[in-house]
């Protein structure tokens, strides 16, 4: 960061830059938690004749951005389908969080969740850089959700010690949640 | 030749790391302290009080004292929470319990829940710490009346080292002298919990 630009970013006219990534299984509601954030960030338009676009499986990887307090995010929405997991590891080195959803409402494949979490947690990149993950327990107005605790359990998340974590339970639907994982994210982020 | 100089290189390189866990009922101030015990030693702003909501999760804080490294785990102490604390008692070398001295309405429930941690078989040793936290705030109890009440079951601490400090996470006081007794009394305890060395 150049003089000039750290200053006016101490002075909080400039937005710093950060990059995340956003994991998860298919399904688990990553589109749509990052569509929340956008509509939130972007100024309100004159009502569009034309509503938006329906949220659909990402295909790949999506790149987006937004601004939330002040931070400007810029976000690699990853699909989460298994034939496009591969692709995640190409994204660690140059990532400063990581937000991870889950849908809570899956017991199922909550199995297979944990496998791909701890592969992810175990990829020399991430073993390197402690970076934070906050963990969406998504879905919560489904009934029969898991709770956050639940899901710690299920996940075995105590077993990340060596970075900061946090879970929050959400829902993409509602809104519910969501600020209160991102704000503790982006308070990890400024501390660097 | 060779392995006497890599094994004198390593003893002056590697650095000794204990790991504190830090516990205490929701609200009690845990993140707080945390956040302030970052400040004090690494000379970082942290995470401004305010901004600091309850946790469900981990918060860990590093922090270097005289080339010994000390790992804090910062836990959630909602109810529901309590049953991950365990996990960590095999690998911690000492305890934090952190009391809100200015809620006595649940000062019995901090009782039953610190006689749960002190008597689990797996920290069995460890040195506690107790503070008494929100000194701050006037009416908040004094160390010799949190004493006085934990009295009862002071027995059940065993052989380990174990104090009462008084401290104020959000102004800072006590803190201090919180890390320093920590630091003496894990060195202590070394051939029961020894060290990690990492590089
Ligand atoms: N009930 C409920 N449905 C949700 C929630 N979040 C997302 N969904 C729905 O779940 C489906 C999948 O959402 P996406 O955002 O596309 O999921 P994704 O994780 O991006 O999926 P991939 O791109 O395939 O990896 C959509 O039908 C969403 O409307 C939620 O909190 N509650
Ligand atoms: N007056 C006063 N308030 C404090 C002090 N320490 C913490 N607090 C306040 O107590 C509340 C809870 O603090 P936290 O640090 O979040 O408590 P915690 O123990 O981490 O809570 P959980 O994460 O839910 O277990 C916050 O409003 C803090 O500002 C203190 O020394 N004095
Ligand atoms: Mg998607
Ligand atoms: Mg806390």
């Amino acid at each position: 960061m150049g003089f000039w630009t750290a200053f006016l970013t101490t002075l909080g006219i400039v937005r710093r830059r950060v990059s995340i990534l956003i994991l998860g299984l298919d399904n688990s509601g990553k589109t749509t938690i990052i569509a929340h954030f956008i509509r939130a960030s972007s100024v309100p338009a004159a009502p569009s004749p034309t509503s938006p676009p329906p949220i659909v499986p990402t295909v790949g990887f999506s790149l987006e951005k937004f601004d939330y307090e002040n931070l400007n995010f810029t976000v690699f929405d990853m699909s989460g389908q298994g034939r496009y997991r591969e692709l995640w590891k190409h994204y660690y080195d140059d990532t400063d969080g990581l937000v991870w959803v889950l849908d809570a409402g899956d017991k199922e494949r909550m199995a297979v969740v944990r496998e791909e979490l701890w592969s992810v947690l175990s990829h020399k990149a991430l073993q390197q850089k402690k970076i934070p993950i906050v963990f969406f327990a998504n879905k919560m107005d489904l009934e029969g959700s898991l709770t956050p605790q639940e899901c710690i359990a299920a996940l075995g998340l105590e077993e990340i010690r060596d970075r900061n974590w946090n879970i929050v339970a959400s829902s993409a639907v509602n809104g519910e949640g969501l600020n209160r994982g991102l704000e503790w994210l982006a308070g990890q982020l400024k501390e660097r | 030749m060779y392995t006497l100089i890599t094994g004198l290189y390593k003893q002056w390189t590697q650095k000794e790391e204990f790991y504190v866990i830090i516990l205490g009922l929701d609200n009690a101030g845990k993140t707080t302290l945390l956040e302030r015990i970052k400040s004090i030693y690494l000379g970082v702003a942290g995470l401004p009080p305010e901004k600091i909501a309850p946790t469900v999760g981990l918060n860990i804080g590093k922090v270097e004292i005289n080339n010994t490294r000390l790992n804090f785990w910062d836990l959630g102490g909602q109810r529901e929470l309590h049953s991950i604390w365990e996990k960590y008692y095999s690998e911690c070398h000492a305890i934090v319990f952190v009391v809100d001295a200015t809620d006595k309405e649940r000062i019995e429930e901090v009782k039953e829940t610190f006689e749960t941690v002190i008597t689990n078989d797996t920290v069995e040793g460890v040195p506690v710490l107790m503070l008494a936290n929100k000194q701050d705030v006037p009416s908040a109890l004094k160390v010799h009346e949190i004493k006085e009440i934990f009295n009862p079951i002071a027995l059940r601490l065993g052989a380990r080292d174990s104090k009462v400090l008084p401290v104020s996470a959000l102004k800072g006081d006590g803190v201090q002298e919180a890390v320093d007794w920590l630091f003496v009394r894990l060195q202590r305890n070394r051939t029961n919990r020894p060290p990690i060395f990492r590089n």
